[in-house]
């Protein structure tokens, strides 16, 4: 059975996470993705390198495609770009803006070549406004998204502390870009029309912590604007980062602290154990499972009142039960215990070992890959699958200017022609002798 | 302009963010997305709820639907639901693995009702492996996937702290999901096939992190064969989570010196953020910074060297007095004028008021007809022949019960008919 997408055809000009994820999934899905960089490389190569131009991070971002290199900013590689894009489906390119104007591969070139093309374009701060210039990557959107804040994590000397486990922003914006791209090949199917599609590591960021950012004026009244009243009074004063973290902590503690008695992470015996809960009947499984009585915990009695004096109070000590019972036995017994009782919960795992948790194995969600330069590889595949048109790895990152060649051959440029731009420059990565 | 899924009918039975989500992501694009919930109406109705049913967070993640309620513990109601599936292109649901068969939901089921039917479930753990029958929620996938564990945040009593400004593994399921819902339309169109989608949040968690997942023997022999070694040691003896973190954290890493210009710093009313992934960027805030004598970008600068902890914590620490000296708005009038990447901190609950949030329009006012005004997050895509949009609030409970069944072929007496007997409606709408 073919992909989804089988027969479409995708060029990028992408770099480093948004854009190039983006590319995975398309051609998770069956697509033909070609990925352009320049003779230097997608920066992503660089980081973190374990061999000339290859990191693991840019196996990650691009398996599954063919690799070519073109100078844009010559007249020879981008007619060669021009010459391509006419038989193209898709054009994905995440840059600053005006980047693609400068290098010939602005939507309203490409469209007078290949008028029903769908050309995604991905920035920061999205295509206007006052900041719409500006140098963005995953963590300032982080930062300028409220995420950071809302993360309310800071370090040892009370900066704030970046979400590490992933770059959030460049992810939603790689799934959203690709949502976007499908729906339009499924539009430009019913009616032949092509467009752009516009998204913003800023508007990512955003969707992730919709909750939060909303404005709901007859529920703001009682939560929000007490908080941005009391963060407000903090910066007024001069207050510190991790004051304001506090002041905008206070009253959802105050309201949230009872949910996060089984939404949160306690130690056990032999190291941690999360607690996942959000419905009263988890709770009470929970409860179950510790033996914690109404006693120990009445915030899931009808009139407990979060906000009432001494709540807090009570709130803790229920905190330091639950406490005491989880570091009496280890994770393993508290897990089965739980698993019994059907509550949600999890040991804490580390990434670099789930290629081997048997849960993951039973589900495939791992692809072995073999790469042409550094041999054998393991990479975590689509996130979902399709009944009738499967998922599937195509094939590990291409090396730096792997397919320029194959690719620039399949689409009509003779031996001759390819070896005259490879020597001036437009095509390839120059030797260095 | 009709959105690119203009006309594409949508069926969600789904509960607090992944499935609801995902119903969002298609009703920006112009599906029509209607939600099924159960007579008390589904749980997220009831977090942090401001009047009866009603929440916040309920709002975000079910504008642009409407509502109906059917009770599929009843034959009368799953019937009903039976009726009204050949309607549809697309069902979702996120129950837990065996529930979609009990109350007649299952893909097998549907298809006998619609044979092209685009069905999307999404599960915590998937439905086989070990764990396929366990509860799930963002926070248990969290942590089961490795995510809670490389975000490296342990509380003051040693526990592990979970990512609190979003639910990562929810969210990407969400977005993948309808992803794939929007591939199996265009399928669809082309081949006249529907099909079954399964995403699960273990898969999601897992694509969040997939460097760290990986493995990449040529380059994992260096840096992660050691690691595991270590945390294999640690587990065996005895040590808690807290060394196990400080452990990953303090690893031999190339990125130590990368971190020095992608990463947050107190300044004098705030903090600032800093995002440089290139050499340029770098040198652009070195610029901006007045910092001179950092070796880390030349070439013969051995990131994991014998010297490079005492290099990189020199600069950190100059980098550190720098900024204090300052303020938020200061260094960023200096870095946005070299144009380096970087952020003043802003916070979630401010930043429908910012300039550029409103400039993109990324925050539309629609009305609820219950509650009010309110400022969503709406869709994050804008497309130029087929605009994506959000004017509908989301519904309350029962709201287009009566409507959605009129529209779709029931008669009065029979809805009233099915309303008396419980299999529609809710307990309290009456």
């Amino acid at each position: 059975m073919a992909g989804a997408l089988d027969g479409i055809k995708v060029l990028e000009v992408t770099q480093i996470i948004a854009g190039p994820m983006c590319g995975v999934f398309l051609s998770d899905m069956g697509a033909d993705v070609i990925k352009v960089e320049s003779a230097a490389g997608d920066g992503m190569r660089l980081l973190g390198q374990f061999a000339p131009g290859e990191s693991k991070g840019f196996h990650v971002f691009n398996r599954g495609k063919r690799g070519i290199v073109l100078d844009l900013q010559s007249d020879g590689g981008r007619a060669v770009l021009h010459r391509m894009i006419a038989e193209m489906d898709v054009f994905l390119i995440n840059a600053r803006p005006g980047v693609p104007d400068r290098l010939g591969v602005d939507y309203d070139t490409l469209r007078s070549i290949n008028p029903s093309l769908i050309y995604l374009e991905n920035t920061a701060y999205g295509p206007s406004g006052p900041s719409a210039h500006r140098a963005g990557a995953d963590i300032i959107a982080q930062a300028y998204s409220g995420l950071m804040a809302g993360d309310e994590k800071f370090d040892e000397h009370g900066g704030p502390d970046l979400i590490t486990a992933t770059t959030p922003a460049d992810f939603a914006a790689a799934f959203t870009s690709a949502i976007a791209v499908c729906a339009a090949l499924f539009h430009r199917e019913r009616t032949g029309e092509g467009q752009k599609i516009d998204t913003s590591l800023l508007g990512a960021a955003l969707t992730l912590q919709n909750a939060f950012s909303a404005r709901l004026p007859a529920s703001d009244a009682i939560l929000l604007d007490p908080m941005l009243a009391g963060l407000a009074a903090v910066r007024e004063r001069g207050g510190t980062y991790r004051e304001m973290i506090g002041a905008r902590g206070g009253i959802r503690a105050l309201v949230g602290g009872a949910f996060l008695l089984y939404y949160g992470g306690y130690q056990t015996s032999d190291g941690a154990i999360m607690l996942g809960c959000v419905t009263p009947a988890n709770r009470n499984q929970v409860r179950d499972a510790l033996g914690v009585t109404t006693d120990h915990d009445p915030t899931d009695a009808g009139d407990f009142n979060p906000l009432a004096d001494g709540a807090q109070e009570v709130v803790a000590k229920a905190r330091e039960v639950i406490s005491e019972r989880f570091a009496s036995d280890t994770t393993e017994n508290w897990i089965a215990k739980l698993d019994a009782a059907g509550a949600p919960a999890s040991q804490v795992n580390i990434p670099e070992e789930m290629i081997d948790d048997p849960q993951v194995q039973s589900l495939d969600i791992f692809v072995d890959l073999e790469h042409r330069l550094t041999g054998p590889e393991t990479m975590v595949g689509a996130a979902y699958q399709m009944s009738a048109t499967p998922t599937a790895a195509q094939s590990a990152s291409p090396p730096l200017d792997g397919d320029t060649d194959a690719v620039l051959a399949e689409y009509g440029y003779r031996a001759e022609e390819i070896a005259s731009l490879r020597a001036s420059g437009a095509i390839g990565v120059p030797k260095s002798d | 302009m009709p959105g690119p899924l203009d006309g594409i009918k949508v069926l969600e039975l789904s509960q607090i963010i992944a499935g609801p989500y995902c119903g969002v992501a298609l009703a920006d694009l112009g599906a029509d997305v209607i939600k099924l919930e159960a007579p008390g109406g589904e749980g997220a109705r009831r977090i942090g709820q401001f009047a009866p049913g009603e929440s916040k967070a309920f709002h975000a993640l079910n504008r642009g639907k409407r509502g109906a309620v059917i009770n599929l513990l009843t034959a009368d109601g799953r019937a009903a639901l039976h009726r009204l599936v050949p309607h549809f292109d697309v069902f979702i649901s996120n129950l837990r693995p065996g529930v979609a068969e009990r109350i007649g939901v299952d893909f097998d089921t549907l298809r006998a009702h619609r044979s092209d039917l685009i069905y999307l479930d999404v599960t915590g753990f998937g439905d086989r492996g070990p764990s396929a029958g366990r509860a799930g929620s963002d926070v248990v996938v969290q942590a089961y996937s490795g995510l809670l564990a490389a975000d490296q945040k342990v509380s003051p009593d040693g526990s592990p702290e979970h990512i609190t400004a979003t639910a990562p593994a929810d969210y990407v399921a969400a977005l993948g999901g309808a992803m794939g819902v929007c591939a199996a339309l265009y399928h669809r169109s082309m081949t006249g096939e529907g099909q079954r989608l399964s995403t699960t949040l273990l898969g999601a968690g897992l694509a969040l992190q997939s460097p760290w997942a990986a493995s990449v023997p040529v380059s994992d022999s260096v840096l992660v064969t050691p690691l595991r070694e270590t945390m294999n040691a640690l587990r065996e003896s005895g040590a808690t989570y807290a060394q196990m973190v400080q452990a990953r954290r303090d690893r031999p890493s190339q990125g130590t010196a990368f971190r020095l210009y992608y990463g947050g710093y107190p300044v004098q009313d705030g903090a600032i953020i800093l995002g440089a992934l290139t050499p340029q960027n770098r040198d652009q805030i070195r610029s901006a910074l007045g910092i001179t004598d950092d070796p880390t970008d030349r070439d013969d600068f051995n990131a994991i060297g014998p010297d490079a902890d005492a290099t990189t914590a020199r600069l950190e620490a100059q980098i550190r007095t720098t900024l204090m000296s300052g303020t938020m708005a200061e260094w960023m009038d200096r870095l946005d004028a070299v144009g380096a990447p970087a952020s003043p901190i802003n916070w979630p609950e401010d930043i429908a008021d910012d300039p550029q949030v409103q400039a993109m329009g990324l925050m539309p006012e629609i009305e609820h007809s219950l509650t009010g005004p309110e400022r969503l997050v709406g869709p994050l895509i804008e497309m130029s022949a087929t605009p994506t949009g959000s004017d509908r609030a989301s519904p309350p409970l029962d709201a287009d019960t009566d409507a959605i069944l009129r529209e779709h072929g029931f008669a009065d007496d029979e809805i009233a008919e099915l309303r008396a007997s419980g299999a529609i409606g809710s307990r309290h709408s009456v």
